[in-house]
């Protein structure tokens, strides 16, 4: 049997390299060192894997300690939001290989008082 | 293969730890920074508060808003996550306008 | 064998089209007619599914936040960024350059983005005095526990410096908007904002631009009115108005040019941002980049509509706009200006109107800020990663600014 169809096959499946976008990846934009925008294509799964749960329970822990918050009475100025940002610095596995995508400042979670 | 297990479940166990201490860590740090600038806040005198006003004494223009971003501590690692945290924290303070006024419109009355 | 080739055409088929925005969208040039019947279709199609894809991928990831309605402080927002490659590639932002799209997401069931716990429950400020010149000692006065409060939340030996560096730009500032007090009426749009925002460095130097692990300070002057004051009086003529009452007055009258853009979906561009900058003698300018910047002056459109009334629009006192780039002034034709404006308008008009929420998500967008680079020639086009954004156009649905 000849075996140069999986070879091919195996070949097409290489190229699909983590710098082109699939319909399950999403692109994430940044800079190189030298100031030149790039593009990296990260797996959409992975991505809300890792962050859906922690960011659930940095809402709950930043709403439980601004619950206990007692403010000044006599002070003329009111807390009035709280933000909390997050820069995420993540690396996902593509087709074996390691990459480094980084996100920073991409999120900021905005807490107020009823 | 005991001792695999065991050394297994520590690890997991650890990790799953390190999911939930960063964000207790990051509240932490938040309420102690939160009660340091309040106090330091408080400084400010309540005595007259001064403001530009215009010729007519229509308009002028009131500090009314103060917003204060800080980097509580350098980043840390989530390591089941496999995630590096870079936290920021801002403050947005407010105060009430003056007796008398409101905020400016271009309405007729 | 037949299902390996099957398998490699599944493959190269589940690669998805890039959403790009058109390139004359980034450039300088104005392009007013046929905006967006002039660009590819499929390409537009193509922008508006990758748009929707990171909107969804953004709000799944909100999707295990619990809101306990008990609690009185809870997360009532929620602000991501989206950027754009060179090339026009969109995506959700990275590290490193500027972003194009900031979007806020607020929580359902909430009225809008604030809250009126502020106006409740503060207490009454203190007797207001009136002064003909913002007294110096006053002005220390009111900034000094700021200082101390930026600074407390790092070590900095440096306080007198920073609180000298602060009470340097508020004088500055105090002088600027005096000028800007006279600013008369010129349309639905006006000046309502300034904010001062600084950096201070560890080793606690200010700065205009984010360096390190700065900490930063954004003061913000508001602008009021008496309750009682009487009807809007008749502009100024324009030999009465200084140079920086006209520049604001202009861009007012400038900002005009968007129109009145309401959507379906109940968007409308009422809120844009302008990075200014000074010259020695206090002229304003437009920065061309942040770090040029010294301030910004938030210019907004009331809901109601107004009554209509003959104004100026000062074309022939200002035909042109100073801008600072690299530490170098040029006039930007204040036509061309016009022009940009309106097709920011556009840009930004895009962003809205394919906003999507999902009926399961517990935030829903309701603020768009497109981010906006101004050129030489008065271009205007939203900012790549690789840009600096001097304008910012915000497109909100049911939120008070």
């Amino acid at each position: 049997m000849s075996k140069w169809p999986a070879t091919a096959t195996l070949f097409i499946l290489i190229a699909c390299k983590h710098d082109s976008p699939t319909v399950e990846s999403i692109p994430v934009i940044g800079l190189d060192k030298g100031g030149k925008s790039t593009v990296n294509y990260i797996p959409q799964k992975a991505f809300k894997r890792k962050l859906g749960t922690f960011f659930a329970e940095i809402s709950d822990q930043v709403s439980t300690t601004l619950e206990q918050y007692e403010p000044n009475p006599n002070m003329p100025w009111t807390l009035s939001r709280v933000s909390v940002g997050l820069g995420i610095e993540s690396e996902f596995e593509i087709l074996d290989e390691m990459i480094e995508a980084e996100i920073e400042s991409d999120i900021e979670f905005r807490f107020q008082k009823i | 293969m005991k001792s695999l297990l065991f050394i297994t479940l520590f690890f997991c166990i650890h990790a799953q730890a390190g999911i939930l201490r960063a964000p207790k860590i990051i509240a932490r740090q938040l309420k102690a920074k939160l009660y340091s600038t309040e106090r330091a806040l408080t400084q400010y005198e309540q005595s007259h508060t001064t403001y530009i006003y215009k010729d007519t004494d229509e308009t002028a223009y009131y500090l009314k808003r103060i917003r204060l971003l800080v980097a509580p501590f350098a980043a840390f690692k989530v390591p089941m996550l496999e995630i590096k945290i870079i936290p920021k924290i801002e403050f947005r303070w407010t105060r009430k306008n003056p007796a008398g006024w409101r905020n400016y419109n271009n309405q007729r009355s | 064998m037949k299902y390996f080739f099957i398998l490699a055409l599944l493959s190269l088929n589940s690669y998805a089209s890039t959403g790009k925005v058109p390139t004359h969208w980034m450039s300088s040039e104005n392009q007013e007619n046929n905006f967006l019947t002039s660009t590819n279709e499929a390409e537009m199609t193509g922008l508006e599914t990758a748009y929707l894809k990171i909107l969804n991928v953004n709000q799944d990831l909100f999707k295990e936040i619990s809101l306990d309605a008990k609690k009185t402080w809870s997360l009532q927002s929620i602000k991501t960024e989206l950027a754009l490659s060179a090339e026009g590639t969109i995506g959700v932002m990275g590290a490193g350059g500027e972003a194009a799209l900031e979007l806020v997401w607020i929580r359902k069931g909430t009225s809008n983005g604030s809250s009126s716990f502020v106006e409740n429950s503060a207490p009454e400020a203190e007797e207001i005095q009136m002064n003909g010149e913002m007294n110096e000692a006053a002005i220390l006065r009111e900034i000094t526990p700021i200082v101390d409060m930026a600074l407390s939340s790092q070590r900095s030996p440096k306080r007198q410096k920073v609180l000298q560096r602060l009470y340097s730009e508020a004088i500055k500032f105090q002088k600027t908007i005096r000028e800007l007090e006279s600013t008369p009426v010129m349309g639905p749009w006006y000046a309502y904002k300034y904010q001062l925002e600084l950096y201070v460095s560890a080793e606690g130097d200010v700065l205009f631009f984010e360096v390190g692990n700065a900490i930063r300070l954004r003061l913000e002057w508001w602008r009021l009115k008496k309750d009682q004051a009487p009807l809007i009086q008749s502009p100024f003529a324009p030999t009465e108005l200084s140079e920086n009452a006209k520049f604001i007055a202009g861009i007012a009258s400038d900002l005009e040019a968007m129109g009145n853009l309401n959507f379906e979906n109940g968007f409308k561009l009422n809120c844009l941002k302008v990075g200014v900058g000074s010259t020695v003698k206090g002229n304003l300018l437009i920065v061309k980049s942040k770090a040029s910047a010294t301030g910004s002056i938030f210019f907004k459109r009331d809901d109601i509509s107004q009554e209509s009334f003959a104004l100026p629009n000062l074309m022939e006192e200002v035909s042109s706009y100073g801008m600072i780039e690299n530490n170098v002034i040029k006039q930007i034709p204040r036509m061309s200006f016009r022009s940009g404006i309106e097709k920011a308008a556009k840009i930004a008009t895009f962003f809205a109107k394919h906003a999507k929420t999902s009926e399961e998500s517990k935030f829903e967008l309701r603020v768009i800020e497109t981010e906006l680079e101004l050129f030489t020639n008065g271009g205007i086009g939203i900012v790549n990663v690789e840009g600096s954004a001097g304008l910012t156009l915000f497109a909100t649905r049911n939120v008070t600014i």
